[in-house]
């Protein structure tokens, strides 16, 4: 065994070390080099390490590179038995630059073709200044012949043969020189120059070691205790230096018939995966202390597909009744105006409803839209259904367009209905008609907006009366895909001669013309087939 | 960021360090045990009064986890705190009897601590009733926490308040010292707080759970904040300003990530609603001491006449940090 100790070590400290090792003699201790980062000091160290292995050690078969925070999961003699039954393998990942998904700092084919003299680490605005002004020159350094530039994990286990062979060729300086200035020469120069000596590789390391996004190595801490127990793996990095459960239950006991293959385990796989995803994407539409996303275009502002109806409840008898009982209210939840003035009203008017959120309507106006994302957080799994309109506070019709997952409903001039059975002057009621068709053109220009994201259907009132049947439909479908057509429908609450006539008295009184369709067709009121 | 914006900020942080300092002259040594710090120690700073009942299960709680030192300011406490605190190996503390107001809350007297003897450490700053917790907090010490940070090049780690509380009215069930306050109050509310960004300090303004549903329905701006960010690798040159909130300089309050992804975070869990609570809050009024004029101690003095019941159909009993998370008030971000 050859160790390296980084000479950033102090020397006191390395004199301990190699006074506490003192009393193994197959342990020795190679030249000093300095490891920074991605820097050409660990070729260096390595190189060293190996060259004192071959001249000190009489006939490795194989030389395995590994680092002081890793930690042999399966005993020695399980690796040895292993290597001896493949005993010509070359075991070091080696991929083209094409094939390699990684990288980083953004920098991928340009590791090869530029120069890097700066540590990417401690001299980060020399690395990104040299790199600018490369690029900017055009300069590209030409490849030494005969080589193919491969990259790949550091940690290797090479064959006597194959270490000599690189160690001793002729043109090692000429590859030296060209190393020294790559990128991250310790995940290419073995990587590279194996493919020139061998041919016997398997490309995969022997070593569990993985990087998250930006690069940083993972570390397995005790909780991962059973996890890395059933990955098979020979040799695992980095462990926490707190692991002592890990230190103490590894190398496990012996077992031979384990599969070496090199696949790591799914549950292992599956966790890099969720973690990486977690840091990269986190939960959609989850608001909180360490997720708060700017407007991503692409990305929904809730959590779920919900639904808003408006104008149903003002044009049918009894609708939420009638929506409850049609829709499985453990798949759906049917709450009423839940931005109404006095206060949110919810599925069976409960006062609070899960995640405890209150139906205060100071507590909701003072930030509509984290109550809007909070409910659809928090009912996650139950489709969300609420009745919205020109009565309600109006904030959060600034907000449901632009939200890919809302699927908006709405029956223009519906408000008229409930007008039309007031008892108030007509003077009266051409006020509050003015007020309410103010509030419902402001909100249907921000749903025909050309940037609205939100699935927007407007029917004008006497579409809806048509043929109510064939909308309600499309509302249940768009709450429960397989919903099947409605058998009965809730009574619509107007009188086919009165209402038109009202409307015309409204007109007359100055109001906009055509509030709710063309009211002809209202006088007929019976389902007939829908005319596209 | 303009550089006279960037100009104003110093000199805000400068005056904020300044009054740290003048403030040092308040605080007279009672027990100063820093000399057995060591170099990776991590300190626990907090200001105490009358915190008898509550210290030794805090004290226990956070060795637990990890703390190496205590260093803690107490505020003119007449009860037993002084005399409990003296005989541990592990506390430095310091004694004051000015105003906790004019301290801003303590802040000034805890910026000079730990400037003086926090530089280089990870520090947290917690209240007695605050327990820090964190993902996979049950397996892995808070210097696995702070390992992590330190090898992702994050200085600053944010824990939002989480109130945490009996059911049934509060003042019904008696709080013994050394007991897990969590036996008692161990309920929280799940998913009703609301999040505002703020530009000048980049902080999130964090407000919600049972004190905005029950006590500030009416007046929810005035709801007390719950973004806090505890745990910080100290430099000398950092200050804390308005409690544990938000700090100078200001790139320490980014702990949230604004491109989707999720940020490693934790929660203090916030056990204030227990039957001491009644206790501290008339003192609290009478001192006129906190925040706003009191007026958020006043809002529970009046409601606590009616010992009121914090508890809800929706609220949550706390089963450990996996809860928290799958519930989206802490999260794992990139930490395995």
């Amino acid at each position: 065994m050859v160790v390296h100790v980084d000479r950033a070590v102090t020397s006191s400290a390395h004199e301990r070390f190699l006074r506490d090792l003192s009393d193994l003699p197959k342990v020795k201790f190679c030249a000093r080099q300095r490891c920074e980062w991605g820097t050409w000091g660990l070729v260096a160290a390595s190189q060293f390490a190996c060259e004192m292995m071959l001249a000190n050690f009489a006939d490795p078969q194989h030389i395995y590179l590994a680092s002081g925070s890793c930690l042999p999961i399966r005993p020695v003699q399980d690796l040895i038995s292993y290597l001896e039954a493949n005993s010509a393998t070359n075991f070091i990942e080696s991929t083209t630059v094409s094939d390699v998904p990684w990288s980083i700092g953004g920098l991928h084919k340009e590791r090869f073709q530029l120069r890097f003299p700066f540590a990417w680490k401690s001299q980060r605005w020399l690395f990104d200044l040299s790199v600018r002004l490369q690029r900017a020159l055009g300069l590209k350094r030409r490849l030494p012949q005969g080589i193919t530039p491969h990259l790949g994990s550091q940690w290797w286990c090479l064959t006597r043969n194959t270490v000599s062979a690189i160690l001793n060729d002729p043109k090692r300086p000429i590859y030296e020189r060209y190393f020294r200035r790559v990128w991250i020469p310790d995940e290419s120069y073995f990587q590279t120059l194996v493919r020139h000596h061998s041919t016997q590789i398997e490309s995969r390391s022997l070593t569990l070691a993985k990087f998250d996004v930006q690069g940083k190595p993972h570390v397995f801490y005790d909780d991962h205790l059973e996890i890395l127990g059933q990955s098979g793996c020979f040799v695992a990095r980095k462990l926490w230096a707190g692991a002592d459960k890990l230190y103490t239950a590894f190398p496990m006991a012996s077992d031979t018939t384990r599969d070496s293959t090199g696949r790591s385990s799914d549950a292992l796989n599956h966790l890099f995966a969720e973690s990486a995803a977690r840091g990269s994407k986190g939960r959609v539409g989850l608001y909180m202390q360490s997720r708060f996303p700017h407007q991503d275009p692409h990305a929904p502002l809730t959590a779920a597909k919900y639904t808003v109806l408006e104008g149903f409840f003002d044009l049918f008898h009894d609708f939420q009744a009638w929506l409850s009982q049609t829709t499985d209210n453990k798949q759906a939840q049917i709450h009423g105006h839940l931005f109404a003035h006095e206060a949110a009203v919810f599925a069976g008017q409960k006062t609070t409803i899960r995640g405890g959120l209150s139906n205060s309507a100071t507590l909701r106006d003072n930030n509509p839209t984290a109550f809007l994302t909070n409910l659809i957080w928090n009912t996650c799994g139950q489709h969300q259904c609420f009745q919205f309109g020109p009565h309600d506070v109006q904030k959060i019709g600034k907000i449901l367009p632009q939200d890919s997952n809302a699927q908006i409903f709405i029956i223009t001039g519906a408000w008229l209905v409930p007008l039309s059975q007031s008892i108030e002057s007509l003077a009266e009621i051409h006020a509050k008609a003015l007020r309410l068709h103010a509030a419902e053109s402001k909100h249907l220009a921000l749903l025909r907006a050309p940037w609205v994201k939100a699935k927007v259907h407007i029917w004008p009132l006497s579409q809806i009366i048509a043929n109510p049947k064939l909308r309600l439909h499309e509302i249940l479908k768009a709450i429960e895909p397989n919903a099947k057509c409605p058998t009965t429908v809730p009574e619509i609450n107007l009188d086919p001669i009165a209402f038109p006539a009202f409307v015309r008295a409204l007109e007359n009184q100055g109001m906009h013309r055509g509030l709710a369709g063309n009211l002809n067709s209202v006088k007929r009121m019976i389902a007939g087939p829908e005319i596209p | 960021m303009g550089a006279w914006q960037s100009y104003r900020l110093r000199v805000y942080r400068q005056t904020w360090r300044a009054r740290a300092t003048i403030k040092k002259r308040e605080l007279s040594e009672v027990c100063n045990l820093t000399k057995v710090i060591k170099p990776n120690d991590i300190l626990l700073f907090s200001t105490i009064r009358n915190e008898e009942i509550r210290l030794p299960f805090f004290l226990k709680y956070y060795r637990n986890l990890g703390v190496n030192h205590f260093i803690l300011v107490d505020n003119h406490s007449s009860d037993g705190s002084l005399a409990l605190l003296k005989g541990q190996p592990d506390v430095s503390i310091w004694q004051t009897e000015h105003s906790y107001k004019t301290s801003h809350f303590g802040v000034d007297w805890l910026n000079c601590l730990q400037s003086r003897y926090g530089h280089g450490h990870w520090t947290l700053v917690v209240d007695p009733d605050e327990f820090f917790i964190y993902p996979f907090c049950d397996n892995r010490p808070l210097r696995a926490l702070t390992d992590w940070l330190d090898a992702n090049e994050t200085r600053s780690f944010g824990a939002m308040l989480l109130d945490m509380y009996p059911k049934g009215p509060i003042l019904d069930q008696t709080y013994h010292a050394g007991q897990d306050p969590l036996e008692i109050a161990g309920w929280f509310d799940p998913g009703n707080y609301t999040i505002e960004p703020n530009t000048r300090f980049r902080n999130l303004w964090i407000q919600g759970g049972p004190r905005a549903r029950m006590f500030f329905a009416k007046t929810p701006r005035r709801a007390p904040a719950l973004n806090k960010i505890p745990l910080v690798k100290w430099h000398r040159a950092y200050t804390y300003i308005s409690s544990t909130h938000m700090l100078l300089p200001r790139g320490l309050n980014v702990v949230y990530d604004t491109t989707g992804g999720e940020r490693l975070s934790g929660l203090l869990l916030h056990t204030k609603f227990l039957n001491t609570f009644h206790i501290k809050v008339l003192e609290e009024v009478s001192r006129q001491t906190h925040y706003a004029k009191s007026l958020e101690y006043q809002t529970y003095a009046h409601a606590l006449r009616h010992n009121p019941d914090l508890w809800c159909e929706w609220s949550e009993k706390f089963t450990g940090w996996q809860q928290l998370e799958t519930l989206g008030l802490m999260s794992k971000g990139r930490w395995l």
